[in-house]
């Protein structure tokens, strides 16, 4: 329910901000409820798709901010094909989250990576960065074997990864806390629940629906899109592990085989392709529902996720090709995407890795939703 | 002084007959099916008094068969016109009926002794007619049809029970269909309408056509009525019972872009009036009304509505349902729907669902421009709402836009004003 003390409109021109972020249909609802009723997650949960867009219309900048339905949404678009308004509530619920990352955002700065112009300028400046540094701290290019270590050495990719470890997680401590700010106020407020409920909460969501996504399985038909989805998230899991291995390999001189991360790390890797041709393949497709309208945010993901798979690819079939020169210029360009990656993380769509399971959680302590 | 043709028997017709025949002037009487009376002969009572609609129908039908300045082309369709406003040559058909309806006295012999049975189109196929019919009781002209497509002489060359039985040997198996020219001043279209029935929200959604006990509202009026197939029982067409809980659902293919952006305007007044009836008939039937905006404009409609809150007890919850389930068991429906006033989700189960279906003009496409809204054209819509911009040719009644009765007897009666005007400066 609305709590009463943002009653009054806080921003009148809130819809027209989500139509420019997507949500083009707000103005067009006329507030049946269809939406509601035919969401699939509608049967276990608690998923106000018409409150949502009456909370737009009505301006609730607070109440829309600190709401988690559209982090539960999949996007499956049976809301849009029912909808007798054409409203696109799918397409809403999507402008929201986009919203949502923008205004959780330390300074709004998300903004950047949602204009086309600033995006292309934020990775030029991103390139330039990441060049500046391969250049300084670049080794000896040995021409007639391949040797990646001395092209860069490892310490110092390590610490370059252990530097933007550290600021993605400080970025995405001050989102969260932003997040929970606004989540607290509008369905938290006032509510009190204990430590253990905290714990067990946090446990359940993170292994159900971060890791293995139960409810995308749960809807009929979207097999394909699950395994998809699933790919991408092991082998996002799989790349940072292998990373992992080889670092504390590396530091704690375990002497762990050079074999090990690089197994996980082609799995992992095959997993993102598997997962980012299915999305890229659909995207262009644009037949399924989540897939016709794709913007920057899609693409920005999509695209960088699966660049840094594919020349991390190249780079293995170079290496055992003993290409060495093909070998460092794909090294390079793999640097670079991964780089765009993880800077542009807590900004980007990828943040909703974060986001959503956090609003599960939100959602499941404050009003007893069952994950 | 040339006459004026009326397409459409329906009540718009009717009156723009009787009020330009009353003033001296000929008309033509055109209607497709055997009989005229329309839709309006269909509905058991009216909103918002609850009038009984065929006795104040039936009393204008029997003045049009019986006024001296009326001819009634019962069973016969426009094929061509030609002309200009003042001066039309119409071709009409005259289908055969196979009776030759000089002789045949509507004593209904024949329909006792047809062995062909036939889904009854009056009754929306609630119940059967044979293929030798008179459509209801009160049709005018009061004569038999045979339907040829269903008759057993004219598909198998067998039986002829009804030349046999009948005591006026009116029947003709020899009768063709007859072309004749009309010289008319003005020509006016009361075609009336259909329910959009043929859409995936209706028959996957709402499961109308898969579930026995979804009803349409025009299929409902049959079944509440007094002349219906059940005589006025609510029976459910699964198990002949009565249902315990009734559910209306609102805007059912109207206000929808995928279809028929269109308001159909009769559809909340309509659904009150029959779930005031179900009350009625059936005290203990509990009635839910499914809506998201309650048109109540015309006069006294807003009394109603509220009647039928306070004094009939019926339920209204704001809201468009998404989908209707049945449970194969018990062929009850459980309706998935969000209480938009309270924001939740919830399952429901109802015994009988029935279905506000929009509502489609029948618009006879060759002879008048039609919008983009589906229905005709207006010349103005605010100084000529009754004129086609075809000059001489007027459009009334639900081919014009969706209307209650009230609004298309106005119509009917402005029509005949407009067509007299022409039919007078006529030679």
């Amino acid at each position: 329910m609305l709590s009463p003390k943002y009653v009054v409109p806080k921003k009148p021109d809130l819809s027209n901000e989500l139509i420019k972020l997507g949500g083009e249909g707000i103005k067009r609802c006329y507030q049946c409820g269809t939406c509601t009723a035919i969401c699939p997650l509608s049967k276990t949960q608690t998923v106000a798709v018409r409150r949502m867009i009456k909370k737009l219309q009505l301006g609730l900048e607070e109440e829309v901010l600190g709401d988690p339905t559209p982090w539960l949404c999949y996007f499956c678009g049976d809301c849009n094909e029912t909808c007798p308004k054409d409203a696109t509530p799918g397409n809403i619920m999507d402008a929201v989250r986009k919203y949502q990352i923008i205004n959780y955002s330390i300074g709004k700065f998300a903004k950047v990576f949602y204009d086309k112009v600033y995006a292309l300028a934020s990775l030029v400046v991103m390139t330039i960065i990441g060049l500046i540094g391969m250049y300084i701290f670049h080794g000896e290019m040995v021409t007639n074997v391949v040797d990646i270590d001395s092209f860069i050495p490892s310490e110092i990719l390590h610490d370059a990864g252990l530097v933007l470890l550290a600021y993605v997680i400080i970025v995405m401590v001050a989102h969260i806390a932003n997040m929970y700010r606004y989540t607290k106020r509008a369905i938290g407020y006032g509510k009190s629940a204990p430590l253990g409920k905290w714990v067990s909460e946090f446990f359940k969501i993170l292994i159900k629906e971060a890791l293995f996504q139960s409810r995308l399985l749960c809807e009929e038909g979207r097999s394909a899109r699950y395994f998809a989805h699933i790919g991408v998230i092991w082998g996002f899991i799989l790349l940072f592990a292998a990373t992992g291995i080889h670092f504390i390999s590396d530091s704690f001189g375990l002497g762990v085989p050079e074999i090990v991360p690089r197994v996980v790390g082609i799995i992992g890797g095959i997993g993102l392709l598997y997962g980012g041709i299915y999305y890229l393949i659909r995207r262009f497709e644009k037949k399924e529902l989540y897939a016709k309208a794709s913007d920057l945010h899609d693409w920005w993901l999509l695209l960088l996720a699966l660049g840094s798979g594919i020349s991390g690819f190249l780079v293995t079939v170079f290496m055992y090709a003993n290409m060495a020169m093909a070998t460092y210029i794909f090294y390079g360009i793999h640097l670079l995407f991964v780089f765009y990656l993880i800077v542009s993380a807590p900004f980007s769509k990828l943040v909703h890795m974060i986001y959503r399971p956090f609003a599960l959680w939100f959602a499941s302590v404050w009003e007893g939703e069952e994950i | 002084m040339k006459p004026v043709m009326v397409v459409g028997g329906g009540i718009s017709g009717i009156q723009a007959a009787l009020d330009l025949a009353d003033q001296g002037i000929k008309v033509y009487l055109v209607e497709k099916t055997p009989s005229i009376g329309g839709r309006m002969a269909q509905l058991d009572k009216t909103f918002p008094t609850l009038d009984c609609a065929s006795c104040i129908l039936t009393p204008k039908m029997v003045e049009v068969a019986r006024h001296e300045n009326i001819e009634i082309l019962a069973y016969s369709e426009v094929l061509e016109i030609n002309g200009e406003a003042g001066n039309f040559k119409v071709k009409v058909r005259k289908k055969p009926r196979y009776v030759d309806v000089t002789k045949c006295t509507g004593c209904g012999v024949c329909m006792k002794y047809c062995p062909s049975k036939v889904p009854d189109e009056f009754n929306l196929g609630l119940s059967e007619r044979k293929a030798i019919y008179i459509p209801f009781p009160q049709a005018i002209p009061l004569k038999a049809t045979i339907d040829a497509e269903h008759c057993l002489w004219f598909q198998k060359n067998i039986c002829r029970n009804c030349e046999k039985f009948c005591p006026a040997k009116a029947i003709d198996y020899e009768q063709k269909p007859e072309d004749i020219e009309l010289n008319v001043a003005a020509i006016i279209f009361a075609t009336g309408y259909e329910l959009i029935a043929d859409h995936s929200l209706l028959t996957d959604q709402y499961g109308y056509g898969r579930y026995a006990n979804v009803y349409t509202n025009l299929e409902f009026e049959r079944l509440v009525s007094a002349t219906g197939p059940t005589g006025g029982e609510i029976l459910r067409r699964s198990d002949r019972r009565h249902p315990k809980n009734i559910a209306f659902i609102q805007c059912v293919c109207s206000r929808d872009v995928r279809m028929n952006p269109n308001c159909s305007s009769i559809c909340c007044m309509a659904s009150v009036k029959e779930a005031i009836l179900v009350r009625e008939h059936h005290p203990d039937i509990e009635v839910t009304i499914f809506y998201m905006d309650m048109r109540a404009f015309g006069k006294g409609y807003q009394e109603f509505y509220d009647r039928a809150k306070e004094e009939f007890g019926i339920r209204f919850v704001r809201s468009k349902p998404a989908t209707i389930v049945e449970d194969p068991e018990t062929k009850n429906l459980i309706i998935y729907y969000e209480d938009t006033h309270t924001s939740t989700y919830k399952a429901e189960e109802f015994e009988m669902v029935v279905l506000a279906v929009g509502i489609k003009p029948v618009v006879p496409d060759s002879f008048v421009p039609v919008g983009e809204d589906m229905f005709a054209q207006v010349k103005d819509p605010y100084l000529d709402p009754v004129a086609s911009p075809v000059p001489g040719i007027y459009v009334i009644g639900m081919l014009n836009s969706p209307k209650d009765i009230p609004d298309s007897v106005i119509q009917g009666s402005a029509a005949a004003m407009k067509a007299s005007i022409l039919a007078c400066k006529s030679e």
